[in-house]
């Protein structure tokens, strides 16, 4: 059951990454030749769809941002800092899904939103493994239990180190909850310690952990 | 031009960038996938893991996006047993907030964009514009009443509460007199008024002078007044606006003088509208005089809502669905209310409309829309469905007893004309053709009626809005998608409409129990056209798939449950034909077997043919629209499927 599970969650991956392939061929080629910008629909479509920008907003503010700062976060917020400014990204939460008049629009996942989604996830995840710097001008935005449980992955990643299972755990309840299986926390829990992650520096490799969660159908995805 | 190649050219290399990346990561994962780093197991943790994802998955189902962060709640009920855990959570007052957002959705309306709240003025308001939803709350919340009374076309209407207090220390009129009271402020509303409703009366009273409708509009009618009484009670008074003796004379009127083309209203019609009003403005009076307060209206719980003051209560009550159909179905000229009635269809019949031939009768005498054989596929279950609202125009206004009708599109009908669409010929023994049709050949099985009470009367007996409820509560629950067993459903429907004759409200609690429990929640990956749950006994092996195995048990098992059965078509078992293909069984005259895309098609045939000698189901067996339209499209994509393809 549980293997089936996960091969199905892959089969979404799999179908999602098909889409978005050939989407960015589509969009190359109708960019190239009629300056027009592509349509996606015609991409093969998957069955699940997000959970919409205002759902994955609340998730990440109940889980990692401070109660204090809820009025000033967003959920662009981390992906519009470098430039010191907090605007929201226009059109972002029309991206990742919404609701008009009622009904929800737009979830299924494509090439563009999919882009957006990692844009905004990878700006997180550096924000949150700015942490293991010792210094981040993020801190004040985040709860203590997030940094608390980010520095120690930190702690326990450098020298290339293995990090413990209690410290995973506690990671990838931080950001995941118990919204996936065990298997697709084994296999993260797999993955962190890998070879390929031990030879990243450690903000690199926490960003990379963070950003799994964070891009896993199981956060991003409904059925 | 170059600016936006530039823009294409980013877009399109930070989708490959976010491609690499995702492909490295893939990679990565397929490699640690197979053991390329052993990790010891987190035994006691994976024992418990399936259920902490279903605790954390239930409560933020059955207590509306509660998200579990309290640990002492979750190891109590991590040692609790799964019954118990739904019980209490159906026993909790979040439970409502869930109750009122499945009525959104109940209704065609999902409001994850505004959950309920009392402090969320937004989600007050909201909810005020769904009075059934506010009543099934209510009843919930006591564990008491009627669940059927969220079809009632009576439904009880609540007070909206009234976010700021009516402002009625200074009157923007009379900016001179800052030291008036309330009640003064209030009385002289009124008293503007009357004085407006004189010169109204005075004008049309007086038929020995010509009448000038611009003159009667610009220099007589006067709704400043009335304009007043609804900016000082402000926005949260909308439960005035439901008062249809203030509401329906006041916007005809208003569509009187504000359209060109609107409708015409005699002398007579117009000092009518203007009575109205005043009655209302009356009651207002009452209000003032009896220091009805409602400032001080600010509930808490549904056990505090109060009901619109019997003093005001609208001469005819709001319409329990009336916000859906004024808000996002309008009726214009040509739709005759049919976009209402595939509303009612849809939602509270689970019958999407989906074209499957009729039965030809051969009557084509009209060349009406609608009267077509291929037409009526949809339009003899909508047309008399929209017959119900017959009299209803724009914004959903009542126009019966009025000579035109207004539609949204601002058209204008001649009432008698328009509802002449639904009346039946002079020899007929029923007036109207209007009500629930189940079958086009069968009137003993239709459900007549001709106003929205007689709607309501249907949709809290039929037994397919029954099942349907239980279908939209596991759909809620689970995914719009999602297929469930027919035999399961109709298990729970069963279940349901017993222990409704105890407590209807406790029983329809139960039905959202029964979803949180059922496997197809708990899966973790469901595939949509997967079921999960059967009813209790049921053994699926060899069964049909369950998309179709109660239809085909309910409506073909009479003739084609055995190898003999007729056609030589056994539909009871669904057996291995080829490698990896499974098929009904099914012979020719020959006694060759049928490839399994011909069974298919033949039975997609069979079920959409107009011509009653090859239509199926035979001998007069009763197939429902849905049933039929669910069997259909089964066999139709069935038959679209390659050979040797897993079905």
């Amino acid at each position: 059951m549980i293997k089936n599970s996960v091969q199905n969650k892959r089969g979404m991956k799999q179908k999602i990454h098909r889409a978005s392939l050939a989407c960015v061929v589509t969009f190359i080629g109708l960019s190239a030749t009629t300056l027009v910008s592509a349509p996606c629909a015609f991409a093969s479509v998957p069955s699940g769809s997000y959970y919409g920008y205002q759902q994955l907003e609340k998730r990440v503010l109940n889980r990692i941002i401070k109660p204090s700062r809820k009025d000033q976060w967003n959920l662009s917020f981390f992906l519009t800092r470098t430039t010191r400014s907090s605007s929201r990204v226009d059109g972002l939460d029309r991206l990742l899904g919404y609701y008009e008049n009622g009904q929800f629009q737009n979830g299924a996942p494509n090439a563009l939103n999919w882009t957006f989604a990692s844009l905004v996830f990878t700006k997180l995840s550096q924000a949150l493994s700015e942490s293991c710097t010792g210094w981040s001008s993020y801190r004040q935005w985040f709860q203590h239990k997030a940094l608390k449980a980010t520095e120690n992955v930190c702690t326990e990643a450098s020298n290339s180190g293995v990090i413990s299972e209690e410290t995973l755990l506690d990671f990838w309840i931080l950001l995941m909850g118990y919204d996936a299986s065990f298997d697709e926390f084994e296999a993260w829990m797999a993955f962190s310690n890998s070879e390929v992650m031990r030879s990243l520096p450690e903000p690199e490799r926490v960003a990379k952990m963070a950003k799994t969660i964070l891009m896993n159908p199981y956060f991003l995805i409904r059925n | 031009m170059g600016a936006r190649l530039l823009v294409l050219t980013f877009v399109a290399l930070t989708a490959m960038a976010a491609e690499a990346e995702y492909e490295h990561d893939n990679a990565t994962h397929a490699a640690i996938m197979y053991n390329e780093f052993q990790v010891p197991r987190l035994t006691q943790l994976e024992q418990q893991w399936q259920k902490r994802i279903w605790l954390t998955r239930v409560s933020r189902s059955l207590w509306k996006g509660y998200n579990l962060r309290d640990s002492r709640l979750l190891d109590r009920w991590l040692q609790m047993d799964e019954e118990s855990v739904v019980l209490e959570m159906l026993a909790d007052e979040r439970f409502l907030k869930t109750a009122i957002d499945f009525g959104y959705f109940y209704l065609g309306r999902k409001s994850h964009d505004i959950p309920f709240s009392w402090e969320n003025p937004d989600s007050l308001m909201l909810l005020n514009q769904y009075p059934n939803v506010a009543h099934l709350a209510r009843q919930l919340e006591s564990g008491e009443g009627d669940f059927f009374d969220f079809y009632s076309a009576d439904a009880p209407v609540y007070l909206a509460r009234l976010r700021n207090p009516p402002n009625f220390t200074t009157d923007p009129e009379k900016p001179a007199d800052p030291n008036a009271t309330p009640k003064e402020i209030r009385e002289r509303l009124v008293d503007d008024w009357v004085l407006a409703y004189i010169k109204f009366k005075e004008y049309l009273n007086d038929t020995a002078k010509g009448y000038d409708k611009s003159f009667f509009c610009s220099e007589i009618l006067d709704s400043a007044p009335l304009t007043r009484i609804a900016s000082f009670y402000g926005y949260d008074t909308i439960t005035f606006f439901n008062a249809e003796a203030l509401r329906q004379p006041f916007f005809r009127l208003s569509a009187y003088c504000g359209a060109p083309n609107g409708p015409d209203y005699s002398r007579e019609e117009l000092l009518a509208m203007g009575t109205e009003i005043h009655s209302f403005v009356v009651y207002l009076h009452l209000l003032t005089q009896k220091n009805y307060e409602l400032d001080v209206y600010a509930p808490r719980r549904f056990a505090d809502l109060k009901l619109i003051p019997e003093m005001i209560l609208p001469t005819q009550s709001a319409h329990p669905f009336e916000m859906s159909y004024a808000n996002y179905i309008s009726n214009n000229s040509t739709n005759f209310n049919r976009k209402r009635a595939a509303y009612i269809l849809d939602r509270f019949f689970c019958d999407d409309l989906t074209p499957v031939a009729i039965e030809d009768s051969g009557d084509h005498t009209s060349d009406k829309h609608g009267t077509q054989a291929t037409c009526m596929a949809c339009h003899y279950r909508l047309d008399p469905m929209a017959g119900f609202f017959k009299s209803r125009g724009n914004f959903f206004r009542n126009y019966s007893g009025e000579q035109s009708i207004v539609f949204d599109d601002n058209a204008v009908l001649p009432l008698d004309e328009y509802v002449d669409a639904w009346r039946n010929p002079a020899d007929h023994q029923r007036e109207w053709d209007i009500g629930y049709v189940r079958s086009q050949k069968d009137e003993q099985l239709n459900s007549y009626g001709e106003t929205l009470a007689d709607l309501s009367e249907i949709l809290k007996t039929a037994p397919e809005v029954r099942s349907c409820l239980v279908k939209r509560v596991f759909q809620y629950m689970t995914s719009s998608d999602q297929t469930f067993d027919g035999d399961y459903m109709d298990f729970v429907t069963a279940t349901f409409n017993n222990q409704s004759k105890q407590n209807s409200v406790q029983a329809f609690k139960r039905v959202f129990g029964t979803a949180a429990l059922s496997q197809t929640f708990a899966e973790n990956d469901r595939l949509p056209n997967e079921c999960y749950d059967f009813e209790p006994g049921a053994d699926p092996a060899n069964r049909p798939p369950c998309q179709v195995a109660s239809i085909l048990e309910k409506t073909c098992y009479k003739c084609h449950s055995s190898p003999d059965g007729r056609g030589n078509l056994n539909l009871d078992t669904w057996v291995k034909v080829a490698p990896g293909q499974f098929s009904f069984e099914h012979w020719d005259r020959e006694f060759n077997r049928v490839p399994r895309s011909e069974t298919m098609a033949s039975i997609a045939e069979r079920l959409s043919s107009p011509n009653p000698r090859l239509r199926m189901p035979k001998g007069g067996g009763h197939m429902n629209a849905v049933d039929r339209k669910d069997l259909y499209l089964w066999a139709l994509e069935q038959a679209g499927i390659e050979e040797g393809e897993q079905p």
